[in-house]
């Protein structure tokens, strides 16, 4: 933990709650001072599924913002950590819905009025799931979002691309200026390395494209761009970050030209998003981790106000 | 906590109707200092309690959920059990700056007080996994306990942050970005920096300088006990290395069960696929031995 101020353990009152049958435990973490009246919840994705996250980052997190007022809950779901029950399949963003809004029924009862929903990987997906259920909800942070629901998820991109994709339809994604005008960007350039050279590949090994469904209307998930047009609809600030080598993240890039693009661009106010260097999915560097809690930290500081349409959800604003 | 203190504060508690096991989680100590702990108390004791040293860094993340169904069915066999987070890790007080060898021993005294207080028990076992064996073999001795079990121990810590080190090395040279830095740029590198990156995990340098000589039959010492070792690999059969230990430590005095899981995933690396830790068969066969060899144990004492 670095010497910003933090909560500690004092601050800290270990809960059972119910979720569906099972028995969850979670840490909630009380304002060292005044409350914001803002209630922050931490999902975890799949790569560490309990409460205190790789490395407790989400501990750090958690603490950090209490020390700035905030009220915050980090938990297992059921079948995870110190949490009852067994999770034979995980199907993104409905396995652990329930979950998720029995722990912000939580932040309820500890006098949570807005609620930022936060989470990593499948945790994003969960985050991203339950906010329609949320009415009083601050924002969402979202880490590495899998676009694809889960069968789908798990096969690296750029891969499914050289096997989807004819050679005609790499030539005409290559020659959109919007691709013309990603050669500009270092990050950008690697992600379509990668894709180029996959195809090459395949095309010295003979295979032959196979039609997909996906190549048309892209790669996003329905459901996916669904929560996304209902969260814009309500003005709902929402960061996106994604690390250049996530694959999610070439997913995003792949769909920028679809209907996902379109509803961001429509969503522009509302919807940040972030890139950094490396694979934000596994944070798996500390120097990492050390950016993405301060993009949370700064995304929850009244005096920076990172939030786009920041000022219409101001904890005070009623 | 400069003295083992297991000062308690109220405890979150639930009775689970199947096992009859009430768990609870608390924090030990007072301050700003203070120990997150779990403990299970079955409703039909067998008078003996288990306290588990978890793992460190990557491996305590990796064998999180083990060590829980691992208390849940020692519990379920009527020990009395507890879990603890060392201070500077998990959800207990402190940083990575707070963590040594030798607070990691004193969290695990600090428990095992806790737990005899609460389940009224003065018979105290360790169970140590990975880097945590060291700690449970430490604590064994310093509590004259009589029996610990250890899953996949290391022998030394030297060796552990060697092994640490070469997962690193491996990540960056295969991720291609840099040459692989040596245990000796490791060791600079906690001089230089306080702390290193290992995978994104913190190493700090108090746990380093305090723990690289460590090896479980120095931790041990002179004290004879009972001992269970459990190598969990992909492999079958027993590891030379491992059997080298428990020939020193019947050599040291102490009565040595030595067994092998056949496991699908090496600790800290991800198999392909998926299947919960409660459903795997190397899992289930790694929590029978244990709650067997700690269940004949109590059975011969009664006996």
């Amino acid at each position: 933990m670095n010497d910003a101020p933090h909560a500690t353990t004092q601050q800290e009152t270990p809960v059972y709650f119910e979720s569906d049958g099972e028995v969850l435990f979670g840490l909630v973490t009380r304002p060292v001072g005044e409350s914001t009246g803002i209630g922050f919840l931490t999902l975890s994705g799949g790569a560490v599924p309990f409460s205190s996250g790789r490395n407790d980052m989400s501990v750090h997190i958690c603490r950090r913002l209490a020390a700035m007022g905030h009220t915050t809950i980090r938990f297992d779901y059921h079948g995870a950590g110190d949490s009852t029950g067994i999770v034979d399949r995980v199907e993104l963003g409905v396995t652990h819905l329930q979950d998720t809004l029995a722990a912000v029924d939580v932040l309820r009862d500890h006098g949570a009025k807005q609620i930022v929903l936060s989470g990593a990987c499948g945790g994003a997906r969960n985050a991203l799931a339950a906010a329609k259920s949320v009415p009083e909800l601050h924002s969402l942070v979202l880490f590495s979002l899998p676009l694809r629901d889960h069968e789908r998820a798990h096969s690296r991109a750029h891969r499914r691309a050289a096997r989807e994709w004819s050679l005609w339809q790499y030539v005409k994604r290559a020659l959109r200026p919007k691709t013309w005008k990603g050669f500009f960007d270092r990050r950008l350039r690697r992600v379509y390395l990668a894709f180029a050279k996959e195809k090459i590949r395949a095309v010295r090994r003979g295979e032959k494209a196979e039609a997909s469904a996906e190549t048309s209307g892209g790669v996003t998930s329905p459901i996916v761009q669904e929560d996304l047009i209902q969260l814009i609809r309500r003005r709902v600030p929402i960061l996106l970050v994604y690390g250049t080598e996530d694959d999610y993240y070439k997913d995003f890039v792949l769909d920028q030209d679809e209907r996902l693009g379109r509803i961001l661009e429509r969503g522009s106010d509302v919807v940040q998003v972030k890139v950094v260097p490396g694979k934000v999915h596994s944070f798996h560097t500390l120097a990492l981790q050390e950016e993405l809690r301060g993009m949370i930290f700064d995304w929850l500081d009244p005096a920076k106000d990172e939030r786009p349409g920041g000022e219409a959800v101001r904890a005070d604003a009623g | 906590m400069t003295e083992r203190n297991a000062v308690e504060t109220p405890a979150v508690s639930r009775l689970d109707a199947r096992s009859g096991v009430t768990e609870s989680a608390r924090f030990l100590g007072s301050g700003t200092d203070r120990i997150y702990a779990y403990q299970y108390l079955p409703a039909s004791q067998r008078g003996s309690a288990v306290v588990m040293c978890p793992a460190i860094l990557g491996d305590f993340a990796s064998n999180y959920r083990r060590e829980v169904v691992g208390s849940r069915a020692l519990a379920a066999r009527g020990f009395a059990v507890t879990r603890f987070h060392y201070r500077g890790a998990g959800n207990s007080d402190g940083s990575v700056s707070d963590l040594s060898f030798d607070s990691m021993v004193e969290d695990a005294m600090t428990a095992a007080d806790a737990l005899v207080a609460a389940a009224g028990v003065d018979d105290v076992s360790f169970l140590g996994t990975r880097f945590g064996s060291l700690v449970a073999a430490a604590a064994t001795r310093a509590r004259a306990a009589r029996a610990v079990a250890m899953w996949e121990p290391m022998a030394d810590a030297r060796s552990y942050f060697r092994e640490m080190n070469r997962s690193r090395m491996m990540h960056e040279v295969s991720g291609g970005e840099r040459q692989g830095a040596t245990f000796d740029d490791l060791a600079a590198d906690l001089r230089a920096n306080g702390a290193a990156d290992l995978l994104g995990y913190t190493l700090g340098r108090p746990l380093f300088e305090t723990a690289l000589d460590r090896t479980l039959l120095g931790e041990l010492g002179d004290h004879t006990a009972d001992v269970l070792l459990v190598q969990f690999n992909l492999r079958k059969g027993i590891d030379k290395s491992r059997q080298a230990l428990a020939d020193a430590l019947r050599a040291g005095g102490c009565t040595v069960d030595l067994q092998a899981v056949q496991g699908v995933e090496l600790w800290g690396l991800h198999a392909e696929g998926w299947t919960p830790i409660e459903s795997r068969t190397d899992v289930q066969s790694l929590l029978q031995i244990t709650a067997d060899w700690f269940s004949r144990r109590a059975e011969g004492d009664a006996a």
